[in-house]
């Protein structure tokens, strides 16, 4: 980790019956002026996870994850490393690297300048995990952006990290290389500690356990993505049934608890009820009453993308 | 770098026995020589960014190659001037060897610092490419990790392309104009090595402040022009470090080594100052 700008504290290490989190900060605030910047960030990460840190552009991530890995500056506050600084890796957006060297090469000098004592193993490892493999050899000028990103990963995890920071490392990549890098990362959970900022919410949600949302610098949410994702259940059902559904329609929209009733297509009916109670008491009762021939009933699913837009909306 | 197949090989080969004169021999010692590769640190990074960028090449032609043929045009002057079928040109016929050492400091020890303050100037760029930047910062434990290495290397590269081109050129006028002091040479060579380090530390003073290569090179050439204002002042005029761009003809021309003295202690802090500011400063900045 760059130590030039006010050094992280490191946590304790005598406390090792309770290690705490893998990364905290505390009121981290930096401020660009007219509004930009973060504010008062209380980052939690728990050790083993996956982190996913969401949120619009220009919402912070990067000038945070920045503050977090020394690159910048915080006005005030602080960051808290639980692990030793010389095991944590960073992988910016758009890695960089010599365009000279082969990329055997950028990734033995990545991980030799956290550990001078890497085995050539480390390199080769780190390159078959991030797909490099066949092209070890190659000067890294000649790569493509979504090579030289998976080059970024494995001079990342050449350094067996126990924490890393991921800046959008997918953004460059193809579906494949995509599924593959989230894969990568999933595979994490449970021995490395992962922050991941994404913008693409669907890979937050495939891969990480855990969520902050960022909005205008300032942190909205943070917790289980499961729980973010339950909270934000919408008191919407799905109704699918064997016939097309209007009869049922039409008794639904006479009840009271029902804000709106729509027919999605034939066979399949959309309940919005008042509020979720309201609806998990009363719809089996007006399905009984109705005399439809019911196929499945279920809660209209919540995602991320929902309670994403749920949160920010709600700040605006 | 050894391709996989080629250290596979080599390995293979290694196991057999060792036969001097051998091509077995050869083999082994080309496994032996890939387990004994040096590891790839930030020092042995700058040699393969000196080698592998070609920029030993611009030091190779702009010294050696520049400086050689100073003194042997300056010696054959005349009898170029007439293959060429030049009338009318006014050459004086006596030139010695303080011209010919004219000719390399005006020539080849002129364009050797421009492509030393380029070379130097593109090394310590340091936070010019983000990514890159960001890659070592988040790496590295010390700034001076990101600048000493940089500067040492190249202004290594460009001492030893001065040094070699000096003997030569020393060498050369020792036989076109006849025999000149060996410690004059040796005053020459180390003075003219001070001299240079304190230019490609003023580039070092410039990344300080700046980031763009052509940044830093642009300061650190107008520094290097402006830098005998100081002899307007009477007091620093036998201290300003200038006067050893110079220092060769000068010491030909008969002026004691010791009145280089002052200059070169002068070019000495003021490198070890511009360095040390060079590695506070960058420690310090932001992204």
């Amino acid at each position: 980790m760059a130590h030039f700008l006010p050094r992280p504290v490191p946590s304790d290490p005598l406390a090792a019956s309770d290690p705490g989190p893998a990364l905290s900060t505390h009121g981290l605030t930096r401020d660009y002026g007219r509004g930009t910047g973060v504010f008062d960030v209380g980052l939690v990460v728990p050790r083993g996870c996956v982190y996913g840190l969401v949120g619009p552009n220009g919402a912070g991530k990067t000038t945070l994850l920045s503050l977090i890995n020394g690159l910048r500056r915080a006005d005030s506050g602080e960051v808290v490393f639980g692990v030793p600084a010389h095991r944590v890796a960073v992988c910016t957006d758009v890695p960089e690297f010599e365009p000279w060297l082969g990329a055997e090469e950028a990734v033995e000098l990545a991980g030799r300048l956290v550990n001078p004592d890497l085995r050539p193993e480390n390199v080769k490892n780190a390159l078959h995990r991030a797909g490099l493999v066949e092209a070890a050899d190659r000067r890294v000028g000649s790569f493509s952006r979504g090579m030289t990103q998976r080059l970024g990963l494995a001079a990342a995890l050449v350094g067996e990290p126990d924490l890393m920071i991921l800046d959008e490392p997918t953004s460059a990549l193809d579906p494949r290389g995509r599924a593959e890098v989230l894969d990568l990362v999933a595979g994490m959970r449970g021995r490395t500690t992962v922050v991941f900022s994404s913008h693409i919410l669907a890979d937050v949600q495939r891969v990480c356990d855990h969520v902050g949302v960022l909005r205008a610098g300032r942190l909205l949410y943070q917790g289980p993505v499961a729980e973010l994702v339950a909270e934000h259940v919408r008191p919407t059902w799905l109704i699918r049934l064997r016939d097309d559904g209007a009869a049922l329609c039409r008794t639904f929209a006479a009840e009271d608890w029902v804000v709106r009733v729509s027919s999605v297509r034939p066979g399949l009916v959309r309940v919005h009820a008042r509020t979720v109670e309201d609806g998990e008491r009363h719809i089996l009762g007006v399905l009984d009453r109705s005399g439809a021939r019911v196929i499945s009933v279920g809660p209209e699913e919540s995602d991320l993308e929902s309670a994403f837009l749920s949160i920010t909306g709600a700040a605006r | 770098m050894t391709s996989r197949s080629d250290t596979a090989a080599a390995d293979v080969r290694a196991d057999a026995p060792a036969v001097p004169g051998t091509r077995y021999a050869r083999t082994a010692a080309a496994a032996a020589a890939v387990r004994r590769r040096r590891p790839l640190g930030l020092w042995r990074l700058e040699v393969l960014r000196v080698v592998r960028t070609k920029r030993w090449l611009l030091l190779f032609i702009a010294y050696p190659v520049l400086g050689s043929a100073g003194p042997i045009i300056v010696r054959h002057i005349n009898s170029i001037l007439s293959a060429l079928g030049a009338d009318g040109v006014d050459v004086p016929t006596d030139l010695t060897a303080d011209a010919a050492m004219t000719s390399y400091v005006g020539v080849s020890g002129q364009i050797g610092l421009l492509v030393a303050l380029g070379m130097c100037a593109a090394a310590l760029a340091v936070d010019h490419r983000p990514g890159l930047a960001a890659f070592y910062r988040t790496r590295t434990c010390r700034p001076r990790q990101l600048v000493l290495p940089r500067w040492t290397v190249c202004a290594a590269a460009v001492c030893l392309a001065n040094l070699v081109a000096s003997v030569i050129v020393w060498a050369e006028i020792r036989w076109l104009f006849g025999p000149v002091r060996t410690d004059l040479m040796l005053y020459g060579i180390f003075f003219s090595t001070i001299y240079l380090l304190m230019a490609l530390s003023l580039v070092a003073g410039a990344a300080a402040f700046l980031r763009r290569p052509v940044a830093l090179f642009g300061t650190a050439l107008i520094a290097l022009i402006l830098s005998p204002l100081p002899r307007l002042w009477k007091p620093l005029r036998g201290w300003s470090p200038d006067k050893l761009s110079s220092v060769e003809v000068g010491l030909l021309d008969g002026h004691e080594p010791g009145s280089y003295a002052g200059p070169a202690a002068v070019a000495v802090m003021l490198t070890g100052t511009l360095l040390a500011l060079s590695v506070w400063r960058i420690g310090r900045r932001e992204m």
